[in-house]
């Protein structure tokens, strides 16, 4: 029942109706929440790749965007190993998407994926921290140079 | 008033007295329109009407002519509904009636001395009491109906303010709705029933309870009828009903429970069954069995199947979502054939549907 569930909701992992991507990805959720062994492999290998995509898309947004969240959310606490695999999964697509990418949806799947798995949160906070600290010198900078002028 | 009103009120049946000598029966007529139309028109007198016009209004419910007698219902109908609108708040009797102000809808919550609804609850018992008067079998199916028109305002007003007549209001309504189903009843039957809805629905058990079981053959009879609004409307009040009498087992209103069953599987089963006795149908299934497990779980029947089969799925994916939600042990074949159900829902549906499905879906995967 399981693998049907999961087979047909595929189909609806797509931007074409939002509405019904949201549903889909709730339902999905529900499905790693209820029965993690059996629905975990099949989201793993059918759903996710899907996902990462989504996750990349500046159209997805509202409850569109929660609902991914909480399916990353629901996945890494299905299976605790898979959120080291998530987080360069979703870089990975990052780059690939380029320009078209929306980092600040990314992000806010990161930031769900961590405040699951605490265990990951050091280690990706030290990955991350690089970025915000060219944020933050040329914050510092952009600042300075207006002081001084 | 010319000749031609005169003729038109000669007419009228019931007259026990001779409209030639007597005509005054035209100015208290006029007399209660213009009220009509003051009340419907003034909300910030609402007050002041309940302390000096709702009494006399009161008084004249048994107006011994009929035209009059219905026009000062209607009256007190128009009375109900500004209540409802604009009674509640202090604001309700400033001129600040039409703003709609948010500071309104703020003051609405909270209940004054003298403000319209407070004044009309202690004015329910009179009220009802003149009424109830007027509600024989034997005055016409217009009367009957304008009256418990009126008992419905005032429940939507004032929900439960019937809980100490609910004996007499009760036996009113069974001896209406044993009246023969005719052409010119099929609405006052309409009507008795959308009353019984409210009055089971905003009325705690303990005030109906033992003369529930006295109106439950009637009703047993109006949910078999033709009468396709009549039907659906008695399985409005079975739903009400069972609503408020939750949990049901089969020696607390199972005899009744087990009929309405048989019949609601009779009406899904049927091709030829009209719309809206469908819909009622199946909601009072899933009322069946949340609210009465015990009885229908020992009858199993052939709803399911028919619900699934519907060519209308929405109120069967409802039906089965809150049978789902109430965690009632329906079994895990239950479970798999909802589960197949929906997911072919979901592929068919257009856009509306496919959201309460999805709904639908979740529920089941987390039973």
């Amino acid at each position: 029942m399981v693998r049907n569930i999961t087979q047909q909701l595929k189909q609806y992992l797509v931007i074409t109706d939002i509405t019904v991507l949201s549903e889909a990805l709730l339902t999905l959720s529900g499905l790693l929440k209820y029965y993690p062994k059996v629905s975990y492999p099949l989201v793993e290998n059918q759903v996710l790749p899907a996902t990462y995509q989504l996750a990349c898309s500046p159209l997805v947004t509202g409850p569109a965007l929660e609902a991914i969240q909480q399916f990353f959310g629901t996945l890494v606490e299905a299976d605790g190993q898979i959120a080291t695999h998530v987080i360069p999964g979703l870089m990975k697509n990052m780059d690939e998407f380029g320009n078209d990418a929306s980092p600040s949806n990314v992000s806010k799947c990161l930031a769900k994926i961590v405040s699951v798995q605490m265990g990951i949160a050091a280690g990706t906070i030290a990955e991350f921290t690089k970025y915000i600290k060219v944020d933050l010198s040329s914050f510092w900078n952009r600042n300075l140079t207006d002081a001084l002028s | 008033m010319g000749d031609g009103d005169e003729d038109e009120d000669e007419g009228e049946e019931g007259d026990e007295y001779s409209d030639d000598e007597d005509t005054s029966y035209k100015t208290r007529r006029s007399a209660t329109k213009v009220l009509a139309a003051v009340i419907g028109t003034r909300p910030e007198l609402l007050s002041k009407v309940y302390q000096n016009v709702s009494p006399v209004l009161i008084s004249r419910f048994g107006d011994r002519e009929e035209s009059v007698k219905i026009e000062v219902w209607a009256t007190y109908v128009v009375l109900l509904n500004q209540t409802g609108v604009y009674g509640r708040g202090p604001d309700s009797r400033d001129s600040e009636v039409s703003t709609g102000s948010k500071r309104k809808r703020e003051d609405e919550s909270m209940e004054v001395e003298d403000a319209p609804v407070v004044l009309l609850r202690t004015q329910v018992a009179a009220l009802s009491k003149a009424l109830l008067k007027q509600l024989q079998s034997k005055s016409s199916a217009a009367s009957l109906q304008a009256g418990f028109q009126l008992f419905i305002e005032l429940l939507t007003v004032l929900p439960g303010s019937l809980a100490n007549q609910a004996s007499p209001v009760l036996a009113t309504s069974k001896e209406i709705l044993a009246l023969p189903v005719t052409t010119n009843t099929a609405a006052l039957h309409t009507t008795v029933l959308t009353f019984l809805v409210l009055f089971f629905s905003t009325h705690p058990p303990a005030s109906f309870g033992a003369n529930s079981s006295a109106i439950t053959p009637t009703m047993l009879n109006a949910v078999t009828q033709k009468h396709p609004r009549i039907a659906a409307e008695a399985f409005k009040v079975f739903s009400a009903l069972l609503q408020a009498l939750k949990p049901l087992h089969p020696d607390k209103g199972g005899d009744w429970t087990l009929q309405v069953y048989k019949e609601a599987n009779n009406r899904l089963g049927r091709n030829d069954t009209d719309a809206e006795v469908r819909a009622a149908a199946e909601v009072v299934v899933g009322d069946l069995w949340i609210c009465a497990t015990s009885v229908v779980s020992a009858h199993p029947g052939s709803e399911w199947d028919s619900l699934r089969k519907s060519g209308r799925p929405e109120g069967a994916v409802q039906v089965v979502t809150r049978v789902a939600a109430a965690k009632i042990p329906m079994g895990t074949a239950w479970s798999t054939q909802s589960i197949e159900w929906i997911l072919t829902v979901i592929r068919k549906s257009g856009r509306g549907g496919r959201v309460e499905a999805f709904r639908c879906l979740d529920v089941l995967i987390s039973r």
